[in-house]
């Protein structure tokens, strides 16, 4: 095995054009499969660090006062907020639209530049789809807890009323449920399915029985099959495919709360994509926020970069500048329309009303403060950056503040101005929320690998047959000998990336040639082979298929590419399902928004026809992705055999390294051609390690 | 091929790297010949056509016009904003497809002075209403007064021209340069050109959205002045991405069918750009649906005059099918991974969506003029067809003067060979 100190690197041969800028690695400095499994899985395995347990006290007596608040108010009532008539709506759809938005910006990074092959996403993608599913339970306490009355929830979902009556789907709150709920579900899965590799991995280095059992009960028994691997890569492609416009349509869905209706401030058909803008702006202010005390307390710097951090300054100045571009839309129409009422609404929000202050506050955090990360220092100084993310985090939650507050308090009529002022129950509730949002965020890096592991190993250098290894001194300096750019230098400074590992990592005791399963049948399974790399088990795999053999599989700690055709798969059927779960819930939706609204108890809302389809197109929509999501778990847990939690090839001494830094060939016993003396001479002859025959 | 300076053409002199897997150098004239004389016979036909369309019927002329006009215009936008996202994506893989856009932007110095109709309509009163009424006296009725005095300031004739200036000025600048800066690194290689466009490029994009907004504003909105939709700008930017990715599609396809480029730009770089093409066709309904949702559920008489227009005869018809035409088809046609590997599906594909683009302009331009029901002109074909020509006329004459990719980029080991590692 290559040690972590480089050796000097041999160049074969170089790329074929010259390369002036090369591509700077995405992990800096040596890192191998083994040392990445140690480096993120060690954190959840070793005690916490100090500040750990004076971090969670803090949080957790947050969360108590945000429970303590709600307590308040579900035994009181809804008065005890500083919501009033004419401004009916104030902290609590801010916090709720706020915490929706935070939710955001994971799932852009797990799907959206997950589809755009944004490869960098790797390092933070866990921790961001963690924060989503946390922002979303934050946002998930308004709808159940807001009119003080929380024993009416149900009145929410789509069941009838004492008067057969149903919920009214012509509603925009209803589509919010459907959305919310929608998110929820679906960003669970995705999170779910991208986190089974990285629980196998803790299970097969758990030390105590407990946690291998706990572990293994999770990852359902996953083992870096490749015939796993196939279906689990089209599974992860097909949820990011759903979940791109799902994220774009909740937000879209929350802009409808307002936009639907006719007030000054609210009625404007840009609402959608500047609320989807804005939810990610905010949402990777969020993800900077925490990644950047997390990224430093664990000493993560190898893993996420300079160069990430510099990457989401990015997205935040370019997301940014949409939120400010949909500023100056509303502004420039609010005047170029002549409407009166559009154009006082923003005359008050900017200069004259009473929330001028929140409108301004609103503006130099969200749009001017950000303008700083064009310049190259103020993205890539971690501290700076989190000094900047923390005006982003407080000017979206002004932005709510001023849309919903500012609107409500000054409509059409003067008789029905008026001002609201939050109480202290309202600001215990919002704090509530950061304590249960960050008690979250600290159970989840203290229990689960807070980055994603497989992923990260498949864009190592040494994961990529093609990587051309330069020797250490012109690592990154490009073809005109010198470092392009001045993150060139930086990332050289960390060291050149680790050497492909060219041979097995050697067990403590000879493996036996037959290894005898607990409680086993007496015949064969088949025989297992290590391989050092990802290269050496694509071509061993080819080599087996030429032979003949046709029960073959290979077991690897991320998805090789390739390898599903060298055993002699193709390309997963899973599609199929995820059409079929799409298809089945968009039927179900047009039946029943139909069939209720027009049919079981027809009744008129908001002067629209019965029929009118335009206002069940966000629950189309919704169940379509819902129904589709759990065709695509179900199919990959259905098409992979899973759960499997036990398995013969676990009697083979070294194999649990699948799931670390090993690469396995299987060749089953019911093959035609499987002999045990002559397969694992076939085997050895391949160039594999520690090779056995396993027993049934 | 030699690493030796060789001389095409009438392209300028330029070393090509060894191992490049086609032959890249610019097309040679006679090989253009035959395609050439087709367009520019096509485009004299059209262009007769326009002359005798404007004598006939004016008002039809300049609706007509400024709907072939916007077909270009918007294609040629959507390819220069692919390239400079290219440049902030610091992207690897479209390399070569790069210079295909760059060759698509050539339009918009010519299209710059083919405005002159259009300004020549609207200040002739044919074609902006907007025109007599804030030329007019100030309207008596009080609801009307308030819409007189905004538009008398946002319409007034400098302030137009100025903007006008701004816009044109912006794309040309832009496109011209990262254009120049292309072809020079053609010539020298190396890391500081490509430094240079990546630097240039996210301003680009944000004057690039800016600008064309309001274009869209000025131009397309302002048919009906006393409408409004602040999505709107949005709308016309999609459109034109859509218009320009399966311009992208058909020119490499032909290219590609004439013998061009085969091992250069592959399936896998198409497949690539399908997607983009399939996922803009799904951001381009969720776009439609929100403007059109919204002003349907507040029902507010202002903002609902745009699509009660267009209910009126068998523009209802087409309104219904516009969705359907233009989403719908091209969803499910693209789904399919298969269909976005085969040339001729790509093919249908994206000669559809631009077929769908033309229509869409059309729908949203033409119903100005004909309020009662669709009254199809030819000049509604001239038009589109002598504006395509443009397009095309500029962009082969990038590529019978310049290679036909860019040749020393930096990122050019990415983009040949490139494998697509969708699952």
């Amino acid at each position: 095995m290559t040690t972590t100190t480089n050796p000097p690197h041999q160049a074969p041969h170089g790329p074929p054009f010259p390369d002036p800028l090369p591509r700077i690695p995405l992990v800096w400095g040596p890192a191998t499969y083994d040392s990445l499994s140690e480096q993120i899985s060690s954190i959840t395995e070793k005690p916490q660090p100090y500040w750990w347990w004076p971090a969670f006290l803090i949080t957790a007596s947050l969360l108590c006062g945000g429970v303590l608040a709600a307590t308040y108010l579900i035994s009181t009532g809804v008065g005890v907020w500083g919501s009033n008539n004419p401004v009916n709506w104030a902290f609590d759809i801010t916090n709720f639209v706020f915490w929706i938005g935070i939710g955001h910006a994971g799932t852009l990074i797990s799907a959206i530049l997950f589809l755009f092959r944004q490869k960098w996403r790797t390092s933070i993608n866990r921790f961001s789809e963690a924060m989503t599913i946390f922002a979303v339970i934050c946002a998930g306490i308004y709808p159940g807890i807001h009119v003080g009355r929380f024993w009416y929830a149900w009145f929410m979902f789509p069941l009838p009323n004492a008067n057969h009556i149903f919920p009214n789907f012509r509603s925009a709150l209803l589509w919010d449920l459907f959305a919310v709920s929608t998110y929820f579900t679906v960003s669970l899965i995705f999170w779910y399915i991208g986190l089974i590799p990285d629980l196998a991995t803790l299970r097969d280095r758990a030390k105590s029985r407990m946690r291998q059992r706990i572990f293994g009960f999770l990852s359902l028994g996953w083992r870096g099959s490749t015939r796993n691997w196939r279906h689990y890569e089209v599974a992860y492609l097909m949820l990011a495919g759903l979940s791109t416009p799902l994220v774009l349509s909740v937000h879209s869905v929350v802009s409808f709360d307002f936009a639907t209706s006719i007030i000054p401030g609210w009625h404007t058909t840009i609402f959608p994509p500047y609320f989807v803008a804005g939810a990610i702006f905010g949402g990777f202010a969020m993800v900077l926020q925490c990644m950047i005390p997390a990224r430093a307390a664990y000493k993560l710097e190898n893993v996420v970069t300079i160069k990430h951090i510099d990457v989401m300054c990015k997205f935040i100045l370019a997301t940014g500048s949409l939120v400010g571009y949909a500023y100056l839309m509303e502004l420039f129409i609010a005047w170029f329309s002549g409407n009166p009422y559009e154009w006082q609404t923003f005359k008050n929000r900017a200069f004259d009303g009473d929330y001028t202050w929140a409108y301004w506050v609103m503006m130099t955090c969200n749009l001017i403060i950000p303008q700083v990360f064009w310049v190259r220092w103020c993205r890539q100084t971690p501290w700076f950056v989190l000094i900047v993310v923390t005006f982003v985090n407080v000017g979206m939650w002004y932005e709510r503040f001023v849309i919903i507050v500012q609107s409500l308090h000054h409509d059409f009529l003067p008789g029905s101005w008026g001002q609201f002022y939050p109480t202290w129950v309202d600001w215990l509730q919002m704090l509530g929320d950061f304590g249960l949002f960050f008690t979250l965020t600290l159970l989840f890096i203290r229990l689960l690998p807070m980055v994603a592991v497989a992923e990260v190993k498949g864009v190592l250098p040494m994961a990529n047959p093609h990587y051309h290894f330069v020797p250490t001194g012109q690592y990154l300096k490009g073809s005109e000998g010198e470092y392009p750019t001045a993150d060139h230098a930086l990332a050289a400074t960390y060291g050149a990336p680790s050497l492909p590992i060219t041979e097995v990592k050697p067990h403590s005791e000879p493996v036996p040639p037959f290894i005898p399963t607990p409680g086993g049948r007496g015949t064969p399974w088949g025989a297992i082979a290590e391989f050092a790399n990802g290269t050496q088990l694509l071509e061993a795999a080819k080599k087996t298929l030429a032979a003949g053999y046709k029960h073959i599989d290979a077991w690897t700690p991320f998805y090789v590419h390739g390898m599903k055709e060298a055993i002699g798969r193709t390309r997963s059927r899973l599609p199929l399902f995820t059409l079929a779960g799409a298809l089945t819930g968009l039927t179900a939706a047009v039946a029943m928004q139909f069939y209720f609204s027009a049919y079981y108890y027809p009744i008129i809302v908001g002067g629209k026809e019965y029929r009118s389809w335009e206002a069940f197109v966000p629950i189309f929509f919704e169940m379509t992705v819902l129904v589709a999501g759990f065709f695509t778990l179900l199919a990959l847990i259905g098409l992979c055999g899973l759960p499997r939690l036990f398995h013969p090839v676990d009697s083979h001494p070294t194999f649990h390294r699948s799931t670390q830094g090993g690469f396995f060939l299987t060749i089953e016993a019911k093959d035609e051609k499987f002999n045990p003396d002559e397969t694992r001479a076939f085997l050895e002859s391949l160039g594999g390690r520690h090779v056995a025959v396993v027993e049934a | 091929m030699s690493t030796a300076s060789v001389t095409n053409g009438n392209g300028p002199s330029l070393s090509y790297p060894e191992g490049l897997p086609d032959r890249v150098a610019p097309l040679e004239t006679e090989a253009l010949a035959g395609g050439m004389r087709i367009l520019f016979a096509v485009m004299l036909a059209a262009g007769t056509l326009l002359v005798l369309g404007l004598l006939v019927n004016a008002p039809q002329f300049y609706h007509s016009y400024l709907f072939g006009y916007v077909f270009a215009l918007d294609i040629s936008l959507g390819a220069l904003f692919w390239v400079l996202i290219h440049h902030v994506a610091d992207a690897g893989w479209s390399v070569g497809l790069r210079r295909v856009f760059e060759n698509l932007t050539r339009a918009i110095v010519p299209l710059a002075v083919l405005f002159i109709p259009v300004l020549i309509g609207t200040f002739s009163g044919n074609l902006h209403a907007w025109y007599a009424f804030v030329h007019g006296p100030e309207p008596s009725e009080e609801h009307l007064q308030h819409l007189w005095h905004v538009k008398h300031v946002y319409f007034n004739t400098p302030f137009l021209l100025a903007r006008l200036a701004v816009y044109f000025g912006v794309w040309i600048a832009y496109a011209t340069a990262m254009r120049r800066w292309s072809l020079k690194q053609d010539a020298v290689g190396g890391a500081a050109l490509t430094r240079t466009m990546q630097w240039w490029a996210p301003s680009g994009v944000v004057l690039l959205g800016v600008t064309s907004t309001f274009f869209a504003f000025d131009i397309l909105m302002s048919l009906q002045y006393s409408w409004f939709s602040t999505i709107y700008g949005v709308y016309f930017w999609v459109g034109g991405l859509r218009g320009s990715l399966s311009s992208c599609v058909l020119i490499v396809l032909g290219l590609r069918a004439a013998g061009y480029l085969r091992q250069t730009i592959t399936m896998e770089h198409l497949h690539d750009v399908a997607k983009l093409m399939f996922g803009f066709t799904v951001f381009w309904a969720y776009i439609a649906f929100a403007q059109y949702f919204l002003i349907w559920y507040g029902n507010v008489p202002e903002e609902t005059q745009f699509y009660l227009l267009r209910r009126n005869g068998d523009w209802y018809t087409l309104s219904i099918l516009l969705p359907i035409l233009y989403f719908v088809v091209p969803f499910f046609v693209l789904l399919p991974r298969a269909h976005k590997r085969n040339p001729q599906w790509l093919a249908f594909a994206a000669a559809w969506i631009l077929a769908m683009h033309a229509y869409d302009l059309y729908w949203q331009i033409l119903p100005v003029l004909h309020n009662d029901t669709v009254h199809l002109h030819w000049l509604d074909i001239a038009a589109p067809l002598f504006f395509l020509g443009v397009v095309l006329a500029s962009t082969f004459w990038g590529f019978a003067n310049y290679p036909l990719i860019p040749i020393r980029d930096a990122r050019l080991n990415e983009t040949i060979g490139y494998e697509n590692e969708t699952p």
